[in-house]
């Protein structure tokens, strides 16, 4: 669970999960979404909703499960 | 409510004041890394109590969800901007734990001076800070007095709940200082987490099914459900931009990070942070969207009041429903209670660390803690006497609150990041940075295009620290390759 091995070093942080991050925060805003009223509904919750908030909940899983390997504190540690 | 609920909120004040005893009791030193950082020993669980109480704010209760009644499914967008704060603490907390333990960093500016080795730059970041905070204690000393009125059903008048709640904020704040402010927020950070979820059980038991609330939505204000246009989708991004970078880097914020008592608390705090934004500000939108089935047509400023009347509703039916009802207020008034002890004691720490101990360098930290604590009701008598009569003109100066915290975020975060970022290039991104958003708010102009007027200032200010990190850069290796 934790970032820090044995030897008290640091893991470097992992660019792609970063770029995974930035690329579903752009996705969670449905500026990609045609023109519309909404339609179609996933029990009541417009589509473009729906998309949105799973990005955000993939979002937060990516970060509760690769948290070790998002975790750079080596600015901290070479000072 | 009335009565039943002036009675609860009575117990849960004895509670808080209980708590900030028991931090008292707990205090070893009098030093402002004791008092102002709980002596840097926040495990995991006290941390991330004190991490979301001070995150979601009464604003997140009560003005979210009027503004997901008002503005529909749109504020989905309120979990993104929730979410980014964590995000961006991600960018630069783990190394800056580090240095804070190592160098004893007790307010945002110590981080400033030990990073940039400029005072005067310390200075004007630790007032831009300070100028934010009082904007933030402001505005919830406010609300803590509209929600005792409301509360005690009118038997309360607004002053006196003013008074009597930020006098108990006082006192156990400067008993036992973030460790009590910590161990209250635990209580209340529960409390608005389990209110929550029961309003949102008790309005969906009542309002039934959502799709008929959205069919009907389509056709009374369609705009509430459509597809967002491209200048709100913009608005979308830009506020996740300014609340991300404004509130990780909210001076309470960064001192929390400096409480953490190792990387793994904190690492774990963060992890589960990460997923409050989803069970929080999701649930303040599926309320709001909710509350259309029970309580139609309110409109503009009416919107605000939708919690409370959803409340008042359940609290009507009597029973479990006025249980509820009561202890969700009494949430809401935790949530606000929870913030602005948080903010309370920051400013407070600033004024003794950045302000006394540096023109007075002789004074122990005994003293300044002491000064600390006087300060602190200094300011709670300031914000009472502002939130019984408030001012008008000069005051309207501290609206601009993200606009102006975010131009502190470049030279935090890129400063943590990146080690090539020079103090002249950090200052003078700060500078044009806060004179552009400045001007902004002079002239009158919110946005353009959808996108803040502060985050077009935050990207100047970035691309000049961008600039100086090119420009070492470059003479590193021109020095190199000499």
């Amino acid at each position: 669970m934790s970032s820090l091995r044995a030897d008290g070093q640091g893991e470097r942080p992992s660019r792609r999960l970063t770029w995974a991050i930035v690329g579903l925060l752009v996705l969670s805003v449905p500026w990609y979404f045609p023109a519309g009223d909404g339609r179609p509904f996933v029990f009541g919750v417009p589509l473009w909703c729906v998309v949105s908030f799973a990005c955000y909940s993939a979002i937060a899983a990516i970060v509760v499960i690769a948290i070790p390997r998002l975790w750079d504190d080596t600015t901290g540690r070479d000072d | 409510m009335g009565s039943t609920a002036t009675i609860v909120v009575a117990v849960y004040l004895c509670v808080l004041l209980f708590i900030g005893w028991r931090g008292h009791r707990q205090s070893t030193a009098g030093s402002l890394h004791d008092f102002y950082l709980a002596g840097g020993n926040l495990g995991f669980i006290v941390l991330l109590a004190t991490l979301y109480a001070s995150q979601y704010s009464g604003n997140t209760f009560l003005g979210y969800t009027g503004q997901a009644y008002r503005i529909g499914f749109s504020w989905v967008m309120s979990v993104g901007m929730m979410m980014s704060v964590v995000l961006l603490y991600l960018t630069f907390a783990p190394s800056m734990h580090l240095l804070a333990k190592r160098h004893g960093f007790v307010t945002p500016s110590d981080y400033v001076r030990f990073r940039y080795g400029d005072r005067a730059l310390a200075s004007w970041v630790s007032a831009a800070m300070a100028i934010a905070l009082m904007n933030y204690l402001y505005a919830q000393f406010l609300a803590m007095g509209h929600l005792a009125v409301g509360i005690s059903g009118g038997q309360v008048p607004f002053w006196a709940g003013v008074i009597v709640l930020a006098g108990v904020i006082g006192i156990y704040e400067t008993l036992g200082g973030l460790r009590s402010v910590a161990w209250t927020d635990a209580l209340q950070g529960l409390l608005l987490l389990f209110g929550l979820m029961f309003v949102l059980v008790l309005v969906w038991q009542r309002a039934g099914s959502l799709t008929p609330i959205t069919e009907r939505l389509v056709v009374d204000s369609p705009e509430l459900v459509a597809v967002p246009s491209w200048q709100q989708c913009g608005r979308w991004m830009s506020s996740i931009v300014l609340l991300g970078l404004g509130a990780s880097v909210y001076p309470h914020a960064l001192q929390r990070i400096y409480a953490a008592r190792d990387s793994l608390s904190l690492q774990r705090s963060l992890r589960v942070m990460v997923v409050m934004p989803l069970v929080t500000t999701g649930v303040v939108v599926a309320i709001g969207i909710l509350a259309h089935g029970l309580i139609p047509g309110r409109e503009g400023i009416e919107a605000d009041r939708i919690m409370p009347e959803l409340l008042a509703a359940l609290a009507a039916d009597g029973g479990f429903g006025e249980i509820v009802s009561v202890l969700v207020m009494t949430a809401g008034l935790a949530a606000i209670m929870s913030t602005a002890d948080s903010a309370l004691l920051s400013l407070s720490s600033m004024f003794a660390r950045d302000f006394v101990a540096e023109v007075r360098p002789d004074l122990s930290e005994h003293r300044l803690a002491e000064i600390g604590k006087l300060s602190s009701w200094g300011i709670i008598a300031v914000m009472v006497l502002m939130s019984i009569s408030p001012p008008t003109t000069l005051w309207r100066l501290i609206e601009i609150k993200m606009e102006l915290l975010i131009q502190v975020a470049p030279l935090v975060i890129l400063g943590v990041r990146y080690r090539e970022l020079p103090a002249t290039a950090a200052r003078r991104g700060f500078i044009v940075g806060t004179v552009l958003a400045l001007i902004a708010f002079a002239l009158g102009v919110q946005r353009i295009g959808g996108i803040h007027a502060g985050t077009y200032a935050c990207a100047v200010n970035v691309a000049i620290c961008a600039w100086g990190i090119r420009g070492a850069r470059r003479s590193a290796e021109l020095h190199t390759a000499s």
